[in-house]
């Protein structure tokens, strides 16, 4: 079963020692030839007359031989070889050519590459976090004041948090700028200001210590933080025991209780966040947690496995239907708009992306078809080159089936260019 | 067909020198042209030199194997023996044949009779 397999190994192993065949193959035909000789002498031959004879009885040495080196070889490969070689030598025969190709092409392949690295970052490359595709951001929206997006209040996230049956997790989200004192010079830093839940819904594991739990976000409860490895490395010099010191923001001490890996990145903040806390614990916003009928907190939520969109905007446009009733001064005219992550982030350029894919595929196209024209042009040259070959006594069929397939294609068109009468020349 | 000599499938001949070198043990090429030819009573005259490519296909398929060593006049030559793989493709090759040589033999009878 495994012959071919087999035979195909020893072809290559043979292909690549051509010379040590060869040689050997020729001994054992001369030792065959020998054996003959002596068979036809002893039948009462002169000499002479026996090698003659033998020679015929064994067949044409040089068509043996040929036949042995073809079943040593690897015809594929060799033709394969054979045109990149002759291809290697058009090219280098025409250099203008060779670089009106080169040029083209690297162009459209270039352009294609910058476009697709674009679209793949993007478009393909999955959020960084687990099963991305069940993130969800929970938006208010109100058609009468022609709000399409805006954030929500605690209170409402709170309703939201516990009436909904078809988000496993929720989470508040925002951020702002606080001065970090207490170590080195006074900084600004980039806080984000979160719900507890947000690190467990985003399955975020830390470097050092330990991420947030609820209790962290309950009134009264001791103020800790989360630093960024980047802050961690740089401002605190890589300390092994950052955990469980205290560092403070604007004036407040805060007991620092892990370290979040650099490449941890929060959905819609453009900048690097250096420094997590509880929204509670926050010293401007942890003021407007009160108020029903402010819109700061940006919510990300993590669908339950097997619940559909459609099943969580019904239920989400349910809860804001209640809301609605229940506070009507704050709420009314209020609806909950559930938007992917993913769409999120891209925004609109979804179809603009993949329109500018299709454009630079074109111009790759066109190059191609520029490289074909050009093809064409430069028939008359290779005519001639193998006209000279020829009179220089190469057999036309030792010609590299490249050049016999090429030259087929194109005179192929170009009859058919004259009998259309089209271009005719 | 002229002089009573046969042309050989190239398949058949792989087949015969596989069974030459099962009953011989390890021989030559020449040898094993010669053990055809005899065993055919000179009835199936080849080329002697096309038995080479029937033994680099043969040894590519690793169902025989070959070693230079010396001759009976001390000459030095490449002997060619039969592999387990070798013995296992005869057997069935041979099978094969015997039922294709008998059908055909079948409907070639049959074909007279009419």
């Amino acid at each position: 079963m495994f012959a071919w397999i087999r035979a195909l190994a020893s072809r290559t192993q043979a292909w690549l020692s051509p010379h040590h065949a060869d040689q050997d193959f020729e001994n054992e035909l001369e030792t065959h030839l020998e054996m003959l000789t002596e068979e036809n002498v002893r039948r009462g031959m002169t000499p002479e007359e026996a090698r003659r004879a033998a020679r015929i009885r064994l067949g044409g040495h040089t068509q043996l031989k040929e036949t042995n080196r073809e079943l040593h070889g690897l015809p594929i490969l060799e033709t394969f070889l054979q045109d990149m070689r002759y291809a290697f030598r058009m090219l280098r025969k025409n250099p203008g050519f060779t670089a009106v190709a080169i040029l083209t092409l690297a162009l459209g392949i270039g352009a294609n590459t910058a476009i697709f690295s674009v679209v793949y970052a993007v478009l393909l490359k999955p959020l960084p976090y687990t099963n991305p595709e069940q993130l969800f951001t929970a938006f208010q929206a109100n058609t009468q004041q022609g709000i399409a997006e805006t954030g929500c209040s605690y209170p409402n996230f709170e309703e939201w948090r516990a009436q909904n049956h078809v988000f496993s997790e929720l989470a508040g989200i925002l951020g702002h700028q606080l001065t970090l004192t207490g170590r080195g010079e006074p900084s600004v830093v980039n806080t984000s200001v979160v719900t507890p839940e947000l690190f467990a819904l985003l399955d975020v594991k830390p470097l050092a210590g330990r991420i947030f739990f609820p209790q962290d976000g309950k009134q009264g409860a001791a103020p800790v933080a989360l630093v960024s490895e980047d802050l961690w490395r740089g401002r605190f010099g890589a300390d092994p025991k950052i955990t469980g010191t205290s560092i403070n923001l604007d004036k407040r001490p805060f007991t620092v209780i892990g370290i979040i890996s650099a490449a941890f990145r929060i959905p819609f903040f453009n900048t690097k966040r250096e420094v997590w806390i509880p929204l509670v614990q926050d010293p401007l916003f942890s003021t407007f947690m009160p108020q029903r009928g402010s819109h700061f907190l940006a919510a990300i939520g993590r669908l339950k496995p097997g619940v559909s969109v459609a099943q969580a905007q019904a239920e989400m446009d349910a809860i804001s239907g209640r809301l609605a009733g229940e506070f009507p001064a704050e709420n009314k005219g209020w609806t909950i708009r559930l938007v992917p992550l993913q769409k999120e982030i891209v925004g609109d350029v979804r179809t603009e992306l993949l329109v500018l894919l299709g454009a630079v595929g074109l111009v790759l196209l066109l190059a191609c078809a520029n490289i074909a024209n050009l093809l064409l042009t430069r028939d008359l040259p290779l005519e001639r080159d193998c006209c000279s070959d020829c009179a220089g006594g190469r057999a036309r069929s030792n010609h590299p089936p490249v050049a016999q397939r090429e030259r087929g294609a194109r005179s192929a068109w170009r009859s058919r260019r004259n009998s259309s009468g089209l271009l005719g020349r | 067909m002229p002089g009573g000599k046969s042309e050989i499938l190239q398949g058949t001949l792989d087949l015969m020198v596989l069974k030459t070198l099962e009953a011989m043990g390890p021989l030559h090429g020449y040898g094993i042209a010669r053990r055809i030819e005899q065993i055919s009573e000179e009835a199936l005259q080849i080329n002697q030199g096309t038995i080479y490519a029937s033994l680099v296909r043969l040894i590519q398929k690793r169902w025989i194997s070959g070693a230079w060593g010396t001759s009976d006049n001390n000459r030095k030559a490449k002997f060619y023996s039969i592999t387990k793989a070798g013995r296992k493709q005869l057997h069935t090759e041979a099978q094969n044949w015997e039922r294709i040589s008998g059908v055909i033999g079948r409907v070639l009878r049959i074909a007279e009779r009419e």
